[in-house]
């Protein structure tokens, strides 16, 4: 009776989750072939070769802040002893490794016409109008947006690697060293991304 | 299940501090797996760091080593040309990370060792690494030094 009702709380929530993914994929599909249709998009991502390239680093950006804040909440639970969705920061960090790789590879993209070698690009506009932008902010940002991808690899790894053995109190230590991990790639992440919106506030490619 | 993990049999069921009755592993099931492993990959994640750190200090310190750079990212990264020598500092983060784990993983899988020394190297890299890709550092040293 009672493994009858878990199998079927299982199965239905198994159904919940496939069901939401359904409903957000057809209501930004929908949304994404109206607006298609009916607006003037290319428009908005503006006149630059790049203008795909930077609105998708753009688009990971933002979507790798909302997983790795999620994942952040979920580390500090798991650094206090309290974590209860265990599975949902395996995967929260998982995401969080394959985002920030998929970022930076988008970055490596439009940084070619960032330092591109002409008066207009915004590495030329900076050194001659404001160099601290580049020469401090710029460089900075560049960096620590490629730590995140380490940081982020190691604690999914390790969270795979021991599932819920990690709880034991043997792993204090490792859980603290995810914890760790997780709030560095947050740290560097936001550095990455704060700076970011302000370098293209200033001068988009 | 490997020699060396059968000496660390969890012999009663595992709890977590502030979660009622035990969560994750008892007695019946598989061994529990060291910490070495977690170790190695933490530390070798701050390897990478640290070496895209010591690398990216050394460029701006040399021209010379700055081309030699260049010329590592450019010979497999696509569009190396137009991220100049970035494309090396990337490679090296690359290289000096999944190298050092490849390294690390088996030789500290089976071992279960102080995660206090671990986390204290780790972040101690860390922050060097953060320290030497902090321009007004370069500044710093550099203007220094050649004055």
């Amino acid at each position: 009776m009672n493994g009858s009702f878990e199998n079927h709380h299982e199965s239905h929530q198994e159904w919940s989750a496939l069901s939401l993914a359904f409903v957000m994929g057809a209501l930004v599909s929908t949304s994404a072939l109206i607006v298609l249709i009916t607006a003037p998009f290319t428009k908005i991502l503006g006149p630059s070769a790049f203008a795909l390239g930077a609105a998708l680093h753009g688009l990971t950006a933002f979507v790798l802040l909302v997983v790795a804040t999620v994942s952040l909440y979920l580390a500090w639970r798991l650094y206090m002893g309290r974590i209860q969705a265990f599975p949902d920061l395996q995967l929260a960090t998982t995401v969080m490794a394959t985002l920030a790789f998929i970022t930076i590879t988008f970055g490596n993209w439009i940084y070619i016409p960032y330092r591109a070698k002409i008066p207009d690009s915004p590495r030329s506009y900076f050194l001659t109008n404001m160099p601290e932008v580049h020469q401090v902010f710029f460089e900075f940002k560049e960096f620590t947006a490629l730590f995140t991808l380490p940081l982020a690899t190691a604690a999914a790894f390790i969270l795979w690697r021991y599932g819920r053995q990690i709880l034991a109190d043997r792993h204090a230590r490792t859980r603290t060293a995810i914890a760790i991990l997780i709030a560095l790639h947050f740290f560097y992440f936001v550095i990455a991304f704060g700076l970011g919106a302000a370098v293209t506030k200033l001068k988009a490619i | 299940m490997k020699p060396a993990e059968a000496s660390v049999v969890e012999t009663s069921p595992v709890t977590v501090p502030g979660v009622p009755g035990p969560v994750g592993q008892t007695a019946a099931e598989p061994q529990s797996i060291p910490n070495g492993a977690a170790i190695a990959a933490y530390l070798a994640a701050m390897i990478g760091m640290l070496a895209m750190g010591i690398v990216v200090f050394a460029c701006e310190a040399s021209k010379a080593f700055s081309e030699k750079i260049y010329a590592l990212g450019k010979g497999w990264m696509p569009g190396a040309d137009g991220i100049g020598p970035y494309s090396g500092k990337e490679t090296i983060l690359l290289l000096a990370w999944l190298g050092s784990w490849a390294i690390l993983h088996p030789l500290l899988r089976r071992k279960h060792l102080d995660g206090y020394l671990g986390l204290t190297l780790f972040l101690a890299g860390v922050g060097i690494a953060t320290t030497l890709v902090w321009p007004p550092v370069w500044h710093f040293f550099l203007d220094h030094s050649s004055k």
